[in-house]
């Protein structure tokens, strides 16, 4: 099950955490900025704020002051005097007031006014009412300047009452009241007033018709630009630092980690351990470099380790495949070469030579002159055999004094010339050191395969057999190649009679004959289907499986066997011996299973699957040799109407973990586990719970060997559902339903 | 001479930057119907009552004529010194030369009289005239014009005649401009100098009203004056020519010099002044 999330990368982790710092950094510095904002809009407010006071206390200021003016000019006694004699007002008001240092800058005018308010004179130019109203103060606006009319009263003479006329001003009031205050807030190049060309305001309600900006706060802007500088400063820094962490984290971690996951992959894939590269170069993290220096002791000490096991299996090989007498190869060696000669030869046109080997009257030898010739003579035929065959050509020694070899690319006359050669060099052997006085011959039975059909293959055992065996008898020639006509008549008859049986079989589809063993339901105690049980007839003999299997296996015979016992019981089902209603179930070699060959002979069993209960019997270690292919194909098997029985369950990995792999519908419980709920106690707790736990999960059990009620009565208590045995019935031809209970 | 002259500084220091504590400005409705004013402090009823009269264009306020009041009502006299009206209602500021002068040497006369006529219906049975400068001139005129009868004695301080002098900026050409104008019936103002004005606007019979009372003429006002007469100059006074001091030493006054001193009498040389004066009004009968 892969992991929901994918492992990252050291760089990614540090890339992640640079965007992140750089993120949190940008948040920060937003936030920074943006109290910097609030600031500056508290600080414009407070600004703001105090210029309006600034403004108001600058009215008030000039208001004061342009009274204060008025007043002083109120209380000159020349302005009294022109009052009581303004014979000469016009002069006096030129040379006099306009120029008197009691006006301030920016007065435009001036004028005296009676006490009715009428103007001393009427003189041109004054730019001054001609009659006023009384004491006031406005602004005007004239044009583009704003004007301040200021008139105060005068009194007949200081601390009197009586108003005896009035003084009358004019100033450009915007200049001089910029000239007049200082603002430290306000702007005063900023003043914009929303009044008309001729607009009159009493001077206390300017503020309600001004506006101004505010003078640059240099102090804050001061304190804004260094807090964005340092933003900036510190931004530039921390993406510096994060770059040097990248950098770093990459030179110090990623690029050491990546080199030294470059060296574990490369030792991964390497045939053989190797050192760590650069184990000498220097490592910057002390960590990682004793990360690496274990990481290479450890790798040498692996490396000795496996040079260690390469040398005991190298020696285990040896042992494992080599016969310890003579040093050929052995009858495992010849196993796997000859599986691998099938893979290598498959659809292709390799000319492939079988040669068998037997020494002449071997047993006579060894019964006259002791094991120990015996041995010494095994050993001497296989140091010549070997001498006399091509380099590189494998002998094997399949048992007591057979020899084997497989010549790849050899046809007839090379196969011939081998076989000669290897009989010459026993027969020039002087045995007479071992005392042995008659001549040491060999039988050579050789057999021809000149395409990549698999069935030649197969047969090339069997037939070098025939022909080694016609070698031996007597006045043949003792280099036999086998023939077509080898198997006919008399010529059959081979010294071991069981094998002549089975090669009759296999030949001429002649001698098998199927028996049938009931297998009945539990639940009902009827016969549910009966298993299909290979006998032959061989020379009024009635040859049972012990003695003919092992004739099957050994000269690999299996799937020939297996396709001849098909065509038997597809005969019967064709031929109505078996009851309809009930079933077969046929037993499969591992091979078998595995075979295209087979399984393209089940198709043939489909035309019955509505009438009978077709069943697969396979053992769970011929499943287990080749567990894949034999899935596939069981389930192509079940495809086409078989039910699968995992057969001799118990008798050999009997692991429920297999069972769960296994495209099985039945378990079928071996003699030997029925025995032992046979005898009770803890045992046949045992074998109960494992019943019950392969039958809940969804299994059939099947129990065969039951030869009692009482083991009967155990299994159906046990949840079987279906059981077989000579209680029940034993194999007969044609089959007979029995029923239990 | 020196034990007097340290009385006085002591007694002109007590009151320093002090405004006199008894002082009443009195408003004097004038004939013409506009107000002049004077202050009056009074002092002990048996001595005379003495009227100080400041110089040209100046006020009661002026430095020579304050602290010559100050000392005189410190000695125990009453004290009445008027503001000249110069043509404004109750003046309170001495006048620039640049202002328009309409006023005359003869107002001022009468302005005279009428606070002597006060004086002498407050129940003063003597009154003594002390003048400065030009108010010393106004004061003779007075004196030899028309004399309230109870003006015991006059002490004239500085007292200088119009007309052409040294540091003084009429000229005849002044004098026959301001002529040919008024023989014009021409109202219209001038510009003439008179005594340190170099600029003074004014109407051509304001300006003669002064500037005819020259040398000559004051000599002869002075001739005319019949009560005890000092006249009080300063030795360092540049405006008393040779002929001036000559025409005084030939009058009926008294001529006392305080040497050293200006025409104002300033620093030390005021003190010299007033232990020159109270002499004289402590003598007086």
């Amino acid at each position: 099950m892969k992991p929901l999330l994918r492992p990252i990368s050291l760089s990614a982790y540090a890339g992640i955490y640079i965007v992140l710092t750089l993120g949190l950094f940008a948040l920060l510095g937003w936030l920074t900025l943006g109290q910097l904002d609030r600031a500056d809009r508290d600080i414009r407010q407070l600004q703001l704020e105090a210029a309006e006071a600034e403004f108001d206390a600058a009215m008030a200021g000039i208001a004061n002051q342009a009274r204060t003016e008025a007043r002083g000019l109120a209380q000159w006694d020349e302005v009294r005097q022109q009052l009581a004699e303004p014979t000469y007002y016009p002069y006096w008001r030129g040379y006099r007031m306009l120029r008197s240092d009691l006006l301030s800058g920016h007065t435009l005018a001036a004028h005296l006014y009676n006490a009715q308010g009428r103007g001393l004179a009427m003189l041109e130019n004054v730019q001054m009412p001609r009659k006023i109203e009384g004491a006031d103060q406005r602004l005007v606006m004239e044009g583009s300047t704003l004007n301040l009319y200021l008139f105060e009263p005068i009194y007949g003479f200081a601390g009197g009452e009586e108003v005896i006329g009035y003084v009358g001003l004019k100033k450009d009031f915007i200049p001089w009241f910029v000239q007049s205050s200082r603002f430290h807030y306000l702007d005063e190049e900023s003043f914009v007033f929303d009044l008309g060309d001729g607009d009159t305001i009493p001077v206390e309600a300017l503020g309600e018709h001004v506006a101004f900006g505010l003078r640059a706060n240099p102090q804050a802007e001061v304190v804004r630009e260094v807090m964005e500088k340092a933003v900036v400063r510190l931004a530039f820094t921390i993406s510096l630092l994060a770059i040097l962490f990248y950098v770093m984290q990459a030179l110090l971690l990623a690029v050491p980690l990546r080199g030294l996951t470059r060296d574990i992959d490369r030792m991964k894939d390497a045939a053989r351990p190797l050192r760590i590269r650069g184990n000498d170069r220097f490592m910057p993290i002390a960590e990682l470099d004793k990360v690496r220096r274990s990481l290479s002791e450890y790798q040498e000490k692996l490396s000795e380790v496996h040079t260690d096991l390469d040398e005991k299996n190298k020696t285990l090989w040896q042992m494992a495949h080599h016969d310890p007498l003579t040093g050929a190869y052995n009858r495992r060696a010849f196993d796997v070469d000859w599986a691998k000669l099938n893979d290598v030869i498959s659809g292709r046109r390799i000319d492939v030579a079988f040669l068998l080997f037997d020494c002449n009257h071997f047993k006579a030898i060894n019964d006259t002159y002791g094991h120990q010739v015996g041995d010494e003579v095994i050993r001497i035929l296989a140091r010549r055999i070997n001498e006399g065959l091509r380099h590189g050509d494998r002998l094997y020694r399949l048992g007591g004094d057979e020899f084997a070899t497989l010549l790849l690319n050899c046809g007839e006359p090379d196969a011939h010339m081998v076989a000669e050669r290897c009989a010459e060099l026993v027969s020039i052997h002087d045995f007479s050191e071992l005392g042995i006085k008659e001549p040491v011959r060999l039988s050579v039975g050789v057999s021809l395969s000149g395409g990549g059909d698999a069935g030649a293959l197969d047969a090339l055992h069997w037939q070098a057999d025939i022909a080694m065996y016609r070698a031996k008898r007597p006045g043949s020639p003792s280099i036999q190649f086998y023939r077509e006509d080898m198997g006919d008549g008399a010529d059959a008859l081979v010294s071991n009679q069981v094998a002549s049986a089975v090669y009759d079989v296999l030949r001429h589809n002649q001698g098998i004959e199927m028996h049938y063993q009931p297998v009945v339901r539990t639940a009902t105690g009827e016969t549910e289907y009966f298993e299909a049980l290979a006998r032959i007839v061989h020379a009024d003999e009635l040859l049972m499986p012990g003695s003919f299997l092992p004739v099957v296996e050994a000269r690999r015979l299996e799937v020939e066997f297996d396709a001849v016992v098909l065509e038997a019981v597809l005969a019967d089902l064709d031929a109505g011996v078996i009851p309809e209603g009930t079933g077969v179930a046929i037993n499969l070699s591992g091979h078998s299973v595995v075979s295209p060959r087979v399984l393209d002979r089940l198709e043939a069993f489909c035309r019955h699957r509505d009438a009978y209960k077709l069943v697969l019997e396979v053992t769970e270690t011929a499943l287990i040799r080749q567990l894949e292919s034999a899935t596939r194909n069981l389930h192509l098997a079940r495809d086409q109407g078989f039910v699968v029985a995992l057969d001799d369950f118990g008798s050999g990995y009997s692991s429920l973990r297999y069972l769960g792999d296994m495209p099985v519908d039945v378990v079928k419980f071996d003699v030997t586990m029925i025995e032992q709920m046979a005898r009770g106690g803890e045992r046949r707790r045992m074998m109960e719970r494992i019943a019950r736990l392969i039958t809940e999960a969804g299994y059939q059990l099947v129990a065969e060997g039951i030869e009692s009620e009482a083991v009967y009565a155990s299994i159906r208590a046990a949840g079987f559902h279906a059981a077989q045995g000579y209680l029940i019935g034993p194999p007969t031809r044609p089959p007979e339903r029995r029923r239990v209970g | 001479m020196k034990r007097g002259r340290t009385w006085w500084m002591l007694l002109l220091l007590l009151p320093l930057g002090m405004s006199p504590l008894h002082a009443e400005v009195i408003p004097q409705k004038l004939g013409t119907g506009v107000t002049a004013t004077a202050e009056y402090r009074p002092g002990d009823p048996g001595r005379p009552a003495v009227l100080i009269l400041h110089g040209f264009l100046q006020t009661r306020d002026f430095s020579t004529v304050r602290r010559l009041a100050d000392a005189v009502h410190d000695r125990g006299f009453s004290v009445l010194t008027p503001t000249l009206r110069l043509g404004i209602d109750a003046r309170a500021q001495s006048l620039p030369c640049e202002a328009i002068h309409t006023h005359t040497m003869d107002q001022s006369v009468d302005e005279l009289a009428q606070w002597v006529t006060w004086l002498a219906d407050q129940g003063h049975a003597r009154i003594v005239l002390i003048g400065h400068s030009s108010g010393s001139t106004t004061e003779a005129i007075y004196l030899a014009t028309r004399a309230h009868p109870k003006v015991t004695q006059a002490i004239l301080l500085s007292l200088v005649p119009f007309g052409p002098g040294p540091l003084l900026f009429e000229t005849e050409a002044h004098a026959a401009a301001a002529r040919q104008a008024l023989a014009r019936g021409a109202d219209t103002l001038g510009t003439y100098a008179l005594a340190y004005c170099r600029r003074y606007p004014a109407p051509p019979a304001s300006f003669l009203s002064y500037y005819d009372w020259s040398r000559t003429r004051m000599a002869e006002v002075l001739a005319e004056i019949e009560v005890p007469l000092h006249v009080v100059i300063g030795g360092g006074d540049q405006r008393m020519t040779a002929p001036w001091m000559a025409a005084l030493r030939d009058s009926p006054a008294e001529v006392m010099v305080v040497e050293g001193a200006n025409h104002f009498f300033h620093d030390m040389h005021e003190f010299d002044m007033l232990e020159t004066v109270e002499p004289l009004l402590t003598g007086t009968p």
